[in-house]
């Protein structure tokens, strides 16, 4: 009996991907556990491995590199020995609809027959294709639901509306439109509230500079201290290290880090685990090789998933106080701003003093402003005398290597 | 809404009927001869033919009933298409 392959779900609400493509050729055998397609999500590239052994036959119409693909579909199968052929069910038409494929994938398969429905004019087609808008998502006012013309130039002019300066291409890839989502849903769900406040960074730069005289290049970056400093904050805050699921308020014991970092293919949060356990050294370790393979767009999803709060640095482009959208389902996110060089009046004399702004967005129906603006007094605190609190920490948990 | 009354049938003016198709993106075809197997059906083939991608609705027909046509000119002129279900027909064709 021959094995479908089908396109898994990388990632928990992943719906579609881009087939990237067979890393082995029609008529290999495979092992399973062997390496047989690469699958771009809406945040990774991953190579799916086989689960079972066989012959792999990829048949014509299977996907081409570059083509989206989405959960469920089928794309290959596996043949046994001695099997020569596909099934005679296998024609072409099972390609455009999945057959009853091992795994549950009934949301891609109710997914097709809705696209089936859609009807659409000839004409509408035509000016869709070539003003470039996705008529799939469009809603037709024709008399039987069909998409006109009208609907089309529509859908153009609301997007121009939008956009008047739209160049190009508008085609959404899963990254971008996984961050709309979540971005969307958690705005929506959220009751988000943004405190800002300014620390005294003089301390801490003055302690990263010793560090590099020390260490040379692989001293930790600012972010990194502030992860490191965010997570002593937390542990005595666990309000904002909490999770509002199925109607309940979840205090998390672990203290997960995620880093939002800026790539081309869009914004990527890696998460750094168990920050609580790690030195600063580590930390940095860490985030430098996490944030290189977010670069590299090489990141994995468990990589990615599972925070319990998020820190955003926009310091590098100029910006000193904004208001971060948390990372659904955490509670809070903290944005930090340039580390700038202003006047501040200490003991009645105005001095020189290397000023940061923290933004905190919270969500309030987990924690109240008090509590965020206690835990962002603790975060200030730690800030301005570094080293004291790094050397407590790292002396109650003697560092590893 | 464009009218086209074609000098002659055979050889149909498809191409005049195509650009106006292209313009409107509709087609109504009336005639006071019967629906089936008739002029209008032959039209709305070639139409499909050049101008498919043009089309925004689907071609209509409007023709007379299926009926001999009667002697008496009031029958008659409930037989064949009139200038109230013409409108009637292009109103509809306009919001389908």
């Amino acid at each position: 009996m021959a094995i479908p392959i089908t396109i898994p779900r990388l990632g928990w609400n992943m719906e579609e991907g881009i087939f990237v493509g067979w890393l082995r050729r029609d008529g290999d055998p495979i092992q399973a556990g062997e390496a047989l397609f690469t699958l771009e999500s809406e945040k990774a590239t991953e190579d799916v491995e086989c689960l079972d052994s066989g012959i792999l036959r990829i048949p014509v119409g299977s996907p081409k590199p570059g083509d989206p693909v989405k959960v469920g579909d089928l794309i290959g199968y596996l043949l046994g020995p001695g099997e020569k052929e596909v099934p005679a069910n296998a024609s072409q038409e099972s390609f455009l609809k999945p057959k009853a494929v091992k795994g549950p994938v009934p949301v891609s398969t109710s997914k097709k027959i809705e696209l089936t429905k859609i009807a659409i004019s000839p004409r509408a087609r035509r000016a869709a294709e070539e003003l470039g808008v996705d008529w799939k998502k469009l809603k037709g006012t024709g008399r039987t639901g069909r998409i006109r013309e009208q609907d089309v130039s529509n859908a153009l002019q609301a997007a121009e509306v939008r956009d008047e300066s739209e160049v190009g291409d508008s085609r959404i890839t899963p990254t971008r439109r996984i961050i709309a989502e979540r971005m969307r849903h958690s705005l929506s769900t959220t009751a988000p509230v943004t405190l800002t406040t300014t620390a005294d960074a003089t301390n801490l730069m003055n302690f990263r500079k010793e560090m590099n005289s020390r260490q040379g290049e692989k001293m930790p970056g600012f972010t990194d201290f502030f992860v490191k400093l965010a997570a002593i904050a937390l542990a005595s805050h666990p309000r904002l290290n909490s999770r509002w699921e199925n109607d309940r308020i979840i205090q998390l014991r672990e203290i997960h880090i995620g880093i939002a970092v800026d790539t081309e293919a869009g914004l990527r949060a890696p998460v750094i685990r168990d920050v609580p356990r790690l030195t600063l050294d580590e930390v940095a370790d860490r985030s430098r090789a996490l944030i290189d393979r977010a670069r590299k767009g090489t990141l994995k999803i468990k990589e990615m998933e599972g925070g319990t709060f998020t820190i955003t640095n926009l310091g590098a482009f100029g910006i000193d106080a904004f208001t971060p959208i948390i990372h659904w389902p955490e509670c809070a996110i903290l944005g930090i701003g340039r580390i700038r060089r202003q006047p501040v009046v200490i003991n009645d004399q105005v001095v020189p003093r290397e000023q940061v702004t923290l933004s905190l967005t919270f969500d309030h129906r987990i924690a109240d402003g008090a509590d965020a603006a206690r835990f962002l007094q603790t975060l200030v605190a730690l800030i301005e005398e570094p080293a004291a609190a790094l050397a407590r920490v790292e002396n109650a948990q003697p560092p590893g290597i | 809404v464009e009218v086209i009354d074609p000098r002659t049938v055979a050889p149909l003016d498809v191409t005049t009927i195509a650009q106006s198709v292209a313009k409107t993106g509709r087609l109504l075809i009336v005639e006071e001869a019967f629906g089936p197997f008739g002029l209008g059906a032959e039209v709305a083939a070639q139409l499909i033919d050049q101008g498919f991608d043009d089309l925004d609705a689907p071609i209509r027909r409007l023709t007379g009933a299926h009926t001999p046509t009667p002697y008496s000119p009031p029958l008659e002129a409930a037989v064949v298409p009139s200038v109230e279900m013409i409108t009637q027909a292009i109103r509809d064709l306009v919001a389908e």
